[in-house]
């Protein structure tokens, strides 16, 4: 987008005798200042607890940077939405039209674990995999991006928080979200296999298998792959207009053992599901994207989250998500300006309605901005801004007498704002 | 990533041709040189793989009913999440008949390897290299999909290798074990998974765990002779391990936290050809570690008053772990054959030298294993078909039998086949089955006593538990 196809595409370390090395990735660091209000607390003299509270990116953002009077306001020297990438790869022709490719991306950090120098940066390899692309379509089999969620997250990336940070979910480290929790489904990384249909008129399928996830705490049995889908229409609309549409899908079965009250153990099954759609468009400097998704035990920020806002801790019934979200931005020569929003939205149980015990998470809404400026092909300056809103049901008062629901406690609510500055080199 | 190379070197770099002599050194398996520049040589090698595995049949064992009182436990059901043990034990994928069937997308034997060399002439004779390997996995551990997948560097070396033979600095793969290593990743599973190590977290194991003495990677120095003939000694010397209080929460106090000394290991091989493609192996392993602790023992004293005072000292205790090994292959026009057997104290049955709950008593024994494994393989075209079979084994201690409260494990078997199509000279197509079977010796049959505790009763054992599981592995690999 602010950097040329060349600088963009995979850089060729060395090639000989039909085998070709090519190196991707980035390095980034922004300041990143954050006001607003930490964590919520309960109303004195209740005793219910919000949730979120214990469980880092369950629900609004828990810091030990509050103030006496539960604000917050600090400043991290952090990575941006992608963090440090060293990305190899390894390619050869395996016929004339077939090339195959092994490709293998470590992740790393530039901020410490939560503000301590004492833990090691340890890297992460989101990505190894070999890929099968010819005439007849693409194989990919290892650890990769899934589909589901992919348009929204392509949106946020394209036109909002590539070289910008947004919401940095949680406090302890990055890489950061930029819109993911706030309506952006991020499809996580996992091992699978996957096949992409040739383009036929600019219709490709993409199906894939990927390792299940279990719902920790709940769902712990998770026996057998999670299908996941995307059909996608992507048309060009003159030399540089684009449109792309996109439909995904997704399912995963999960079990726990029970044992009922004659004290026989038993199997109860549930699934975890979703479906999202989206599109962007690019016409002259103009960029827009839209994207929404609903499920089953999905999570606010990736599919298969595993956190206790995806479930009743009590019932373990899954709890049903909702999330829409709409990016734009303008490209002015090198300078890219970008707004969007977006909110998930968590349904409230019939077990929820009675807990008093519990205040549960109810949405969590991003507003953001941001511009960028592309210094080179390879070097981009970015200036973001990111509110970030949670609000949660408010606890039912409960008679504790009669058990019966008499009321709700008045709903809580988080903000806080974030403006991060920084730069990013990319090849 | 070194050791599934094709290195015929006289060195200390392994001395092994694995799977680069399994497609008769087709470029493709060995590294490759991508620059040469200023007399520097920079090589790139590696392998990306998946395989669909799916397993069924039992999970984790409960107690044979019978121990009075409360159940006894069985070996292994106690273990660090991501960490062999013995039997096999899923993360929480049981049913409620104790059944286990569930698929994973896992990496194979060997992960996703990242190895990176760079070689300089240090004369005309002698070469000195420096490599270093990254494994990581396709699976996220334990079915968490946020969980980082944090990468190992099992291989960080340098050898300098000349007529006089080759010296080697740094973390390499040790030398006890290899022979068997050897023949599972060359003839069994160098391109499928076999017995996945955990539930939770590969690279899988063939059959490692089930006859096949993996030697694991430490910091060491190691010295390989030259060629004489075809054989060659190999010796080295390893940074020492201990092994602690195992398993966790099981009250043991049986550990060995003292290593002073590096630990030995040397290998003796023999290698010829055999006409114009056959070849003949021979390898014979050892290794010897001193190990110690400080006991707190309570020794009695004449008070001078008639009676006695009893006091606390501290008193050296010393023990030691040891292994044999020997194996030999053979490649006879599409035949292959290999078969190895490992004996020693503390060996484990997994890696060697794994800290288990099999490897250390309660009583502070540490416990003598066996090992024996054969394997077979047919080159046809691109086609290999194999076969192999293994018993890992852990020799009952006197102990053992007089305590109520554990099964100890007895044996792990393991009975594997396997196809792979190499569809290129760097990509192969896998699929293989394995069996793997695990045998308790089953607790002492125990009584309560006047005091409702359990005592042993008449010396007999709780009949063993037993666990079937079998593996159905299939998925492809790209290597470089």
């Amino acid at each position: 987008m602010l950097w040329s196809a060349a600088a963009r595409a995979e850089l060729t370390v060395a090639e000989k005798n039909g085998w070709r090395l090519y190196t991707e990735g980035r390095i980034n660091t922004f300041a990143s200042l954050g006001f607003g209000e930490d964590f919520p607390t309960p109303p004195p003299g209740s005793s219910y607890s919000i949730v979120g509270e214990g469980a880092p990116g369950a629900a609004g953002q828990n810091t030990e940077q509050d103030d006496v009077d539960n604000e917050y306001f600090a400043v991290r020297g952090r990575n941006g939405f992608m963090s440090t990438i060293l990305g190899l790869g390894m390619v050869r022709d395996l016929t004339p039209t077939t090339k195959v490719r092994g490709y293998i991306a470590l992740w790393g950090h530039a901020e410490s674990y939560d503000r301590s120098r004492s833990y090691t940066s340890e890297l992460d390899v989101r990505e190894g995999y070999v890929n099968f692309d010819g005439p007849w379509g693409a194989f990919n089999a290892g650890r990769m991006l899934g589909l589901f969620g992919r348009i929204s997250t392509e949106i946020d990336f394209n036109y909002g928080h590539n070289f910008g940070l947004g919401n940095p979910c949680g406090d302890i480290q990055g890489p950061t979200c930029g819109h993911i929790g706030t309506g952006v489904m991020f499809p996580g990384f996992a091992s699978g296999f996957s096949y992409a249909t040739p383009k036929l008129a600019g219709v490709q399928l993409q199906v894939g298998i990927f390792d299940p996830v279990r719902v920790l705490g709940a769902w712990n049995r998770a026996p057998m792959p999670r299908p996941e889908g995307a059909l996608t229409f992507e048309q060009k609309l003159g030399a540089t207009n684009l449109l792309k549409l996109q439909l995904e899908g997704m399912w995963q079965p999960v079990a726990r053992g029970t044992v009922d009250e004659a004290g026989v153990a038993d199997t109860v099954t549930s699934k975890v599901w979703g479906a999202a759609a989206g599109g962007r468009v690019e016409v002259g400097p103009v960029r827009f994207g839209a994207a929404a998704f609903m499920g089953q035990g999905l999570g606010q920020y990736y599919a298969l989250q595993n956190s206790p806002v995806a479930f009743n801790t009590s019932t373990k019934e899954l709890r049903f998500f909702k999330g829409l979200y709409a990016q734009a931005a303008l490209v002015l020569g090198r300078v890219q300006l970008a707004a969007g929003a977006g909110q998930v939205r968590v349904d409230e149980l019939d077990a929820d309605k009675t807990n008093g015990s519990l205040s549960n998470a109810k949405s969590q809404t991003g507003l953001s901005a941001a511009v960028y400026y592309g210094l080179s092909d390879n070097l981009v300056l970015g200036l973001d801004y990111f509110r970030f809103q949670t609000d949660w049901y408010g606890a039912p008062i409960v008679d504790p007498t009669t058990m019966a629901v008499t009321g709700r406690h008045a709903p809580e609510r988080q903000v806080v704002n974030y403006i991060n500055a920084g730069a990013t080199y990319h090849w | 990533m070194n050791i599934l190379k094709n290195l015929r070197c006289s060195g200390a770099c392994f001395g092994l041709s694995f799977v680069g002599a399994m497609l008769c050194s087709q470029p493709a398996a060995a590294e490759v040189t991508l620059l040469d520049q200023g007399g520097w040589h920079f090589t790139f090698d590696g392998r990306v793989n998946a395989f669909l595995s799916v397993g069924q049949g039992d999970d984790f064992p409960s107690p044979t009913p019978g121990s009075a009182g409360k159940d006894h436990d069985v070996m292994g059901t106690i273990r660090p999440s991501r960490t062999p043990d013995v039997g096999w034990k899923s993360s929480e994928q049981a049913d409620e008949n104790g059944k286990y069937f569930a698929a994973r997308i896992r990496s194979g034997l060997v992960g996703n390897v990242l190895g990176f060399g760079i070689v300089r002439e240090l004369t005309p004779t002698t070469r000195i290299k420096g490599y270093i390997s990254i494994w990581s996995t396709v699976e996220s551990p334990g079915r968490d999909k946020w969980t980082a997948v944090i990468p190992v560097t099992r291989e960080g070396y340098f050898s300098v290798t000349g007529p006089w033979g080759s010296a080697t600095v740094g973390r390499t793969f040790g030398w006890f074990g290899r022979m068997s290593t050897e023949i599972d990743h060359l003839y069994g599973h160098g391109y499928g998974v076999g017995l996945p190590c955990t539930d939770e977290l590969g690279p899988a194991c063939g059959h490692i765990g089930t006859g096949v003495a993996y030697p694991g990677y430490s910091a060491g120095f190691s010295y390989s002779t030259p060629s004489f003939g075809g054989l060659q000694l190999h010796v080295g010397a390893y940074d020492p391990i201990v092994l602690p209080d195992m398993p966790l929460g099981t009250g043991s106090t049986g550990a060995w936290k003292r290593a002073p000394l590096l630990r030995p290991e040397g290998s003796l091989t023999f290698e010829t050809k055999l006409g114009g493609t056959g070849l003949l192996k021979l390898g014979v392993e050892g290794m010897y570690q001193p190990l110690a602790r400080v006991e707190q023992r309570q020794v009695s004293t004449p008070d001078g008053m008639g009676g006695t005072t009893t006091t606390t000292v501290p008193t050296p205790e010393s023990t030691s772990v040891w292994g044999v090994a020997g194996g030999a292959r053979l490649e006879v026009g599409p035949v292959r054959l290999g078969a190895a057997a490992f004996r020693g104290r503390g060996v484990g049955m997994t890696y060697v030298l794994q800290n288990t709950s099999a490897t250390v008593a309660k009583t502070g024994e540490i416990r003598t294993f066996t090992g024996i494994y054969g394997q077979g393989a047919v080159m046809v075209g691109q086609f290999q078909i194999a076969a192999g079979g293994g018993v890992a084994s852990a020799d009952q201690l006197r102990s053992d039998r007089l305590d109520t409260s554990m099964s100890v494990i007895h044996q792990q078997i393991g009975i594997s086949g396997a196809v792979y199509y190499h569809l290129t000279d760097s990509v192969v197509l896998g699929l293989d089955y394995f069996r793997f079977m695990a045998r308790w010796y089953g607790a002492p049959k125990s009584v309560l006593d006047g005091n409702g505790n359990p005592v042993l009763a008449d010396g007999s054992l709780l009949p063993g538990e037993k666990q079937d599981l079998n593996f159905i592995n299939a998925g492809v690999t790209y290597h470089w």
